[in-house]
């Protein structure tokens, strides 16, 4: 019969080893992860072109942008969609409106907030489109962009808060 | 479904990070004082922390007081020489640095150009419509020695014509390929010509410059702009 304090003892013995085994593979793999990590923070291209590539792969979805109307006087929301289409047109022509997925899903007149639905591809393009509406009319207007959402309902429950 | 939802909560977390970030906007060129109070309201809102001032003489003491009332946004002032013959340039130089911040010259001839790269008291030589031709590469490569940094006024953006966007396009080709310097501002008259950093972001990378590069160009290299010199 085994005692129990020998038992007790043995096992202590054996989870030190593991212990430290573990804790020396985990020094040397540092070494490798630490490589990684600077070769990443160096060169974040590298971590841009992966995560470009990882994004091409990807499954187009839905994203909606938040925005607000900075400006001069109201706008109606026909002006407002009719002078984006317009800029996405002229930078990427009339094909360009389908790869963007672009619609402007809604409009608050009184509050000037709205949503705007793209895709995950192509939502950041279309922020920068938005930089270029600066004029609706006679009234200087700038869009600036508050949050993007994955859906509808958190994207209306941003323009309410 | 939980990937949908950890992709999100990566999104809202980019967005607050971003407006953590210390943002420049290093010209702004201003000639009324309430333009001024509503370009610095907006200016906050959008998330900038620093503006560079480009204002007339009597301007700028105006300047020295919204300074101190305004703390959230730092007010530099700047001057921008607009030049072709070098030694108008030089006479203009002498002492500048006691009265401003950061000082900018738009060179209309490639004698400039070269004066402009090489001189420690210029910080920033301005690529846009008129000058963008004499930013060439041994001008890049001259800048990168001699740690000046290029600026591109964004409002030109709206105005370039085809050829002058395809010539801004190869520019910036270059200047990623040495990764020279680069500061984005957006030389704004009024506040409804600022532009959002994402506006910034959406706009240049589909011009061909690396995300990366494009938050270097609002955020540290403005910064060590604005610190070491």
């Amino acid at each position: 019969m085994i005692h129990l304090e020998t038992l007790v003892l043995l096992l202590l013995f054996l989870s030190i080893i593991i212990g430290g085994i573990a804790l020396v593979i985990a020094i040397r793999s540092m070494k490798y992860i630490n490589l990684i990590l600077s070769t990443l923070v160096k060169y974040p291209r590298i971590f841009e072109r992966i995560s470009r590539r990882i994004e091409a792969k990807k499954k187009i979805k839905k994203r909606y942008i938040v925005f607000e109307v900075l400006g001069q006087g109201n706008i109606n929301m026909n002006e407002l969609d009719n002078e984006i289409r317009k800029n996405i047109v002229a930078l990427l022509g009339r094909k360009g409106i389908v790869e963007v997925g672009y619609k402007l899903v809604f409009y608050d007149e009184s509050k000037c907030k709205g949503i705007i639905r793209s895709n995950n591809r192509a939502y950041k393009f279309l922020i920068g489109i938005l930089g270029l509406v600066r004029k609706i009319g006679n009234k200087n207007i700038l869009i600036v962009p508050i949050s993007i959402h994955g859906t509808l309902k958190k994207a209306y429950e941003k323009i309410g808060e | 479904m939980y990937l949908k939802r950890i992709y999100v909560i990566y999104l809202e977390v980019k967005l607050k990070v971003v407006s953590k970030l210390e943002l420049f906007d290093l010209w702004v060129r201003i000639e009324d004082r309430d333009v001024l109070i509503e370009l610095i309201s907006i200016a906050k809102k959008l998330g900038y922390t620093a503006l560079g001032v480009e204002c007339s003489k009597n301007c700028s003491q105006v300047l020295e007081e919204f300074s101190e009332h305004f703390k959230d946004v730092r007010l530099l002032k700047r001057i921008t020489i607009v030049s072709s013959n070098e030694l108008e340039v030089k006479r203009s130089l002498r002492g500048i640095k006691l009265k401003y911040d950061i000082v900018a010259v738009k060179p209309l001839s490639y004698q400039v150009a070269r004066l402009a790269a090489r001189d420690g008291r210029i910080d920033l030589v301005i690529a846009d419509k008129e000058s963008l031709r004499f930013i060439d590469l041994s001008e890049i490569r001259l800048l990168e020695k001699f740690r000046g940094a290029i600026e591109i006024p964004l409002n030109q953006l709206l105005i370039l014509n085809e050829m002058l966007l395809s010539r801004l396009i190869r520019r910036l080709r270059l200047i990623t390929r040495y990764d020279a310097p680069l500061i984005l501002s957006s030389g704004a008259r009024s506040p409804y010509e600022l532009w959002h950093p994402l506006h910034i972001v959406g706009i240049m990378t589909t011009l061909g410059l690396p995300e990366s590069k494009v938050w270097e160009a609002l955020t540290t290299t403005p910064k060590n702009l604005v610190v070491t010199r």
